[in-house]
């Protein structure tokens, strides 16, 4: 009986194993829905408003996330060419 | 009494392991044949067995559930084309399936030859729960897949077998594993979001 749920939770080992080195294991969900916002955007690079928009989080909450996904390596921020003032986020 | 409950025990884990396994076997067959078979019978994908999904069951199942997985393995991957299809393959299919589950144990025989050991904390391990030691298997056992298949059908159904299907049966497997380990990570992230919140 041990032996078959122990097996199971070596199955679930190696998924971690694979989260571990996609570096999205130890995300906070508000981490992963900015990560997914970032990912699924049709550009290269997402606008900071188009992830607050479409995140659904609020402006200050994006940019403390943000700031803790580039500490991770995770994400990288780009200034705009067209604006200089506007960043732009893209995964690492 | 005691080796009565052990056995009855083993038998009720090879029951679950059975049944989880051919779940996930025929499961995998059904989305490769509705979701890849047809986008490329739509033009949507060059070639279907470029993406074998049923592969990643074959390898994840035998790896970590050892070698009493292997007859849920064989009925899943022969009751697919035969309830789906109605027979597909042919009955040459009864052979090939198995030389392909086959591959699996024998990939990890030739480490096992070579010297590795299965079991943790001793030296030249393999652990299974860490995903590039998985994807060794994965790759030896898609060139002995590749190998034996085609070979089988070219000497014995006397078939034309080109590089490019042995090559094709090699990258789909590989493929197809990886793709699968991919959506189970993902899903494992998702649930453990939900159970989060």
């Amino acid at each position: 009986m041990n032996q078959f749920h122990n097996q199971l939770r070596g199955v679930l080992s190696l998924l971690d194993s694979i989260e571990r080195d996609l570096k999205v294991n130890d995300l906070t969900p508000n981490e992963k829905q900015v990560l997914y916002t970032v990912a699924k955007t049709q550009k290269q690079e997402a606008n900071i408003s188009d992830i607050v928009n479409s995140s659904g989080l609020s402006r200050s909450s994006v940019y403390k996330t943000l700031k803790k996904l580039i500490d991770a390596d995770v994400v990288a921020l780009i200034q705009s060419d067209h604006d200089k003032r506007e960043f732009l986020v893209k995964l690492s | 009494m005691n080796s009565l409950s052990n056995y009855l025990d083993q038998v009720l884990d090879f029951i679950k392991v059975s049944f989880i396994t051919f779940i996930a076997s025929f499961t995998l067959w059904l989305a490769w044949a509705v979701v890849i078979l047809d986008s490329f019978n739509e033009g949507r994908l060059p070639l279907g067995s470029l993406i074998f999904l049923p592969n990643a069951a074959r390898v994840i199942a035998i790896c970590f559930f050892g070698f009493r997985a292997i007859p849920a393995l064989y009925v899943a991957e022969i009751l697919g084309p035969e309830l789906i299809f109605n027979n597909l393959y042919g009955y040459e299919s009864y052979i090939t399936v198995f030389i392909s589950i086959m591959a699996v144990p024998a990939a990890l025989l030739l480490l096992r030859s070579i010297g590795f050991r299965f079991s943790e904390g001793r030296q030249n391990f393999l652990d299974f729960k860490n995903y590039r030691h998985l994807l060794v298997v994965i790759i030896i056992a898609a060139a002995f897949n590749a190998i034996f298949v085609t070979s089988f059908l070219y000497l014995f159904q006397e078939k034309m077998i080109s590089a490019a299907t042995t090559y094709r049966y090699f990258v789909g497997d590989i493929i197809g594993a990886v793709v699968i380990l991919l959506l189970l990570t993902l899903l494992n992230l998702a649930f453990k979001s939900l159970n989060a919140r």
